[in-house]
């Protein structure tokens, strides 16, 4: 029965705002809208509040929040690591020289005399070998190399592109630092490889391609004695013939009377670059990492090593340069394949960066971030909407528990049971009815006002049918409660009509009512 | 009313919740789950599997909501041993990745029971789409613990570019090297008109007494040992270890491929899948090259034995995880099986195809004209092992791992040892037998 109550209370509403007839809303109905509307007030008022003090949060201040912190741990552990790695190949170049140059002392030879000479260069080689094995095992890097300025065949094809030298690379890449690395021997005389019993990589040459290896050039062209100031790290090269895409330091080979003897240097490879940075921001979208090339306004990846959740497996994804659009809180990097936002920080990885300028950079697939803002506005929405569902029948329960009570009274003073009640302004409510029903003038007076009758006659006709139900049944002297179990529905569906009846018969009171209904003829009594 | 409200809005309320708890709902686009994998497919070339997995990332894992991440490239034989030693958590092992390929010795070697069976993610209509040997062989415990991707076997690949030469001057041809008769004659001949080369090498030297002693009907096993009362197996391992320390076997510590591109030996017997790894030149200690032509054969067997090719391949592995993983897992082993994947990933990388359809097309096609040489070469052959052999599936068992391992590397040293003290000449009977109750000893001591 509640229920029914409850819908039969919410249709009329509905109807009522519908009609646009306020005046036909009842008192409940009316404060159950002023609570609702004050608390969408309340609810707008605080958001409004939050948003303007910057209390409430914003994903894209959030997430750049975020990043920026992550990018602080990124460029740093980078930063430190390559630093590292400079710091062993110029140890590296240090202990190589010295050897090469004690050999060729031994072997009473000179550096000049070395092309065209196998047996020169396999002693040479195969005296690099342990120092770039102890290398390979301490410093941060996937492999080790060292390019002798000399080939072993002057007259090959394509000599004059060919160095000798020994290239040894990491096998058994699973974690960043193999405890117990398994070497692989990729560069070298093959008597050198096969006495130290490594397996030979699949793409194993005798000799380097200084064609591939750009650095060389550049190294010998800039060799100095401090070799501080005098290392490079060169962009992302491929392992010709493979998947391995690398950066790769490159340190000249000086003898003390500053001869250039050739380079040496340390590979970090696409996979170990990936293991060793890793990036695992929970709280953010999968996040991806780059140490790449700044062109402009072009960030060039491809020159570069990435790692985190679209790292190589995406690489055409970053294959192209990404168009960068400098944002006040977020950058915006538009490739043609995918869109993204991040942040970036400049890093200097060697004194020969020159035309290089390395940044280390955050991003996120923008369709990720659009996607967490718009969960974040729609956490609020939801928010607001549960609030106000809880607001609107808070103050449904609220108005009814409040004007239930004066609606009880008001029907008692109606059916003439006027009492005392515990409510003093209905109380007073009853006691100036009272005096005004002992100050009331008599009937003949009343009877005067025709005109009213006139015009209550007239309009019994613009009654609804429902109306006019409860209109006849007061004709046959039944009181609000009679009518209402008369014609089976509730008091308050009796209280409504009446309000409507009143309207239309240009009435104010049941009093008044009575009293035309007294003057009326039986003739039009008896009217439906 | 009310009751008729309800009745309306509790159904739809109990299918939310129960297609919130489907497999599908365990993915969301714009919270993808990541899957770490650890694989072997061209670890030391451009890796076929890469650019698969890459392709898998932008279409089938966007739409998804899964990125694979391969965080290891290795070989069948050298990814065993960091996951065993991740599996038993050993100091500065990582950690074991979501998804890896591997033989099925790993997984017994770590206990099945650390993984998750695929049939709870793979329904079994799509089961039988696939070859069931190869579903058979990743089946322990009644569980479906390893998925087939892509399964190989051995053939013998020649360095054709010498082999003609050598061929033109002593007489000797490819039919030579159909038995292993005619294999350890070819290489005494060759030993000699090369100026002391070894002619072959065997990547996985168990393998070759494992298969010819079963072959010729002997048992190589015994148990979870090796059965050196089986005659058949003496008569097998003496012959090589007669062929090397004669010099006739490549002894370098590498796969086959390598050791032919440098012109340490001419052939090898070694996976389909070497035809990934072999360059398209020789290169010789003078810094010249040569072009390196290729003939793909069947791997010899013993005139009298029966017609036995291994068949091997290593399978998709997920140690147990969580109910997305697992499922996201399983999407990734299926696209990757997917005809469309399959067939070029697998004709690119010298495997079979995993599904009925697939795999008969392959292994029975007599032409692979719009292939490299190389491949038709390679895929030739593999019809003739359909056509002519029987596919010998490889025994596991728990510590058949180190077992392997144990007899490569102590065959290899006492091989080695022999050649320092009688190399170089053809062994008497006395010193093979001394050789073999050696052999025994280091394999019988624990």
């Amino acid at each position: 029965m509640k229920f029914n109550e409850f819908f039969e209370y919410h249709r009329k509403l509905y109807r009522l705002l519908r009609s646009q007839d306020k005046n036909l809303l009842s008192f409940k109905g009316r404060m159950h809208v002023y609570i609702l509307v004050l608390s969408a007030i309340l609810l707008g008022c605080t958001f409004f509040l939050l948003s303007f003090l910057e209390v409430l949060p914003s994903e894209k201040n959030d997430v750049a929040n975020q990043l920026e912190v992550l990018l602080e741990d990124y460029d740093r552990s980078i930063a430190t690591s390559f630093s590292k790695t400079a710091r062993h190949g110029i140890l590296l170049s240090q202990r190589l020289s010295a050897a090469f140059e004690q050999e060729l002392a031994d072997r009473n030879a000179d550096f000049a005399d070395l092309s065209d000479n196998p047996k020169l260069i396999e002693a040479l080689e195969e005296r690099s070998y342990s120092i770039l094995e102890q290398t390979l095992q301490l410093a941060d890097c996937s492999g080790v190399f060292v390019v002798l300025d000399a080939t072993v065949n002057t007259s090959a094809p394509a000599s004059r592109l060919s160095r000798a030298g020994v290239y040894l690379k990491i096998a058994n890449i699973n974690n960043s630092d193999p405890i117990d690395p398994i070497l692989l021997f990729a560069r070298g005389m093959h008597e050198v490889g096969s006495r130290h019993k490594h397996d030979f990589h699949n793409r194993w040459e005798l000799e380097f391609s200084i064609s591939r290896l750009g650095m060389f050039e550049t190294l010998k062209n800039s060799a100095v004695p401090d070799l501080s100031r005098c290392f490079f790290f060169s962009p992302r090269i491929n392992f010709e013939g493979t998947w391995e895409n690398m950066i790769m330091l490159g340190v000249p080979l000086m003898s003390r009377n500053g001869t250039f003897m050739g380079i040496c240097g340390l590979e970090i490879n696409s996979l170990y670059f990936r293991l060793a940075f890793p990036l695992e921001a929970h709280s953010l979208p999968p996040t991806t990492g780059l140490l790449a090339c700044r062109e402009g306004a072009l960030l060039a990846p491809a020159k570069g090593l990435n790692s985190g959740a679209y790292a190589d497996n995406f690489s055409s994804s970053f294959s192209a340069s990404l168009h960068t659009e400098r944002k006040e809180k977020l950058n915006r990097y538009v490739s043609p394949q995918e869109s993204f936002v991040g942040l970036e920080h400049e890093i200097t990885l060697s004194p020969l960066d020159g035309a290089n300028r390395w940044v280390v950079a955050l991003l996120i697939p923008e369709s990720a971030h659009m996607f967490i803002i718009h969960m974040k506005y729609m956490k609020m929405a939801i928010f607001g909407a549960v609030f106000l569902v809880l607001a609107y029948f808070l103050s449904y329960g609220i108005s009814r528990r409040f004007i239930n009570p004066i609606l009880e009274r008001i029907d008692a003073i109606t059916a003439g049971k006027a009492e005392r009640t515990e409510i003093p302004e209905i109380d007073d409510l009853i006691e100036y009815l009272s005096r005004e029903e002992q100050a009331a003038p008599h009937v003949a007076e009343v009877q005067a006002d025709m005109t009213g009758y006139t015009t209550f006659l007239k309009n019994i006709e613009t009654l609804s049918k429902a109306e006019r139900a409860v209109f006849n049944l007061y004709v046959k002297g039944l009181s609000a409660p009679e009518i209402a179990e008369e014609l089976h529905v509730t008091i308050h569906t009796v209280k409504s009509h009446n309000r409507r009846i009143y309207a239309k018969l240009n009435i104010s009171s049941r009093k008044e009512l009575l009293l035309f209904i007294n003057m009326m003829k039986p003739e039009d009594k008896l009217q439906d | 009313m009310f009751a008729r409200i309800l009745s309306l809005v509790l159904p739809i309320l109990f299918s939310s919740l129960l297609l919130s708890g489907c497999r599908d709902s365990l993915l969301a686009p714009e919270a993808p789950v990541r899957l770490s994998f650890w694989h072997v497919y061209g670890a030391q070339a451009d890796s076929p599997m890469n650019r698969l997995v890459e392709r898998f990332n932008l279409t089938e894992g966007k739409e998804k909501g899964i990125i694979v991440n391969v965080t290891s490239l290795s070989n069948t034989v050298a990814i065993h041993f960091p996951l065993v030693a991740a599996a038993k958590g050993e100091p500065g092992a990582g950690v074991l990745p979501d998804i890896f390929v591997t033989y099925p010795k790993t997984v017994l070697t770590i206990g099945p029971e650390r993984f998750a069976d695929w049939n709870e993610h793979i329904p079994s209509d799509v089961r039988k789409s696939y070859v069931p040997a190869f579903l058979e062989e990743g089946m322990i415990d009644g569980r479906q613990v390893m998925f087939p991707v892509a399964k190989s076997s051995r053939t013998l690949f020649v360095n054709a570019t010498i082999f003609d030469r050598f061929s033109a001057d002593t007489g000797l041809t490819y039919d030579d090297l159909i038995t292993w008769e005619g294999m350890f004659k070819a290489a005494e001949t060759y030993h000699k008109w090369s100026g002391g080369k070894a002619f072959f090498k065997y990547d996985e030297w168990m393998h070759y007494s494992l298969i010819n002693t079963v072959a010729l009907g002997g048992e190589f096993f015994s148990g979870r040992k090796v059965n050196f009362d089986s005659p058949e197996f003496a008569r097998v391992w003496k012959l090589l270890a007669k062929a090397a320390l004669s010099g006739h076997v490549c002894m370098l510590n590498c796969f086959s491929t390598a050791a032919m591109t440098v012109g340490e030996t001419l052939c090898g017997v070694e996976s389909t899948a070497s035809v990934l790894y072999f360059k398209d030149y020789m290169t010789f200690p003078d810094n010249t090259h040569l072009p390196l032509r290729l003939r793909v054969l069947p791997a010899p067997k013993f005139s009298e034995a029966k017609p036995l090719t291994i068949l091997a391949g290593s399978s998709l592995c997920m140690p147990k995880s969580t109910r997305a993983k697992e499922y996201a897992a399983s999407v990734f082993a299926r696209w990757l099986t997917r005809e469309e994947n399959n067939v070029p990933f697998a004709l690119s990388t010298g495997y079979l195809p995993v599904k009925n359809e697939a795999f008969s097309r392959i292994v029975k096609a007599g032409n692979f004209d719009e292939h490299d040489a190389k491949t038709q070469e390679l895929y030739k052959t593999v019809n003739r092992l359909h056509r002519d052999y029987v596919f010998y599936k490889l025994p596991f068992f728990d510590g058949y791992g180190e077992l392997e391992k144990k007899f490569c590397e102590e065959q290899m040293a006492l091989f080695e040892r022999w050649i320092a003290s009688h190399g170089g000449k053809e062994p008497s009977e006395d010193i093979l037998d001394a050789m073999f109750r050696e052999f025994r000893e280091c394999m019988e001591r624990p």
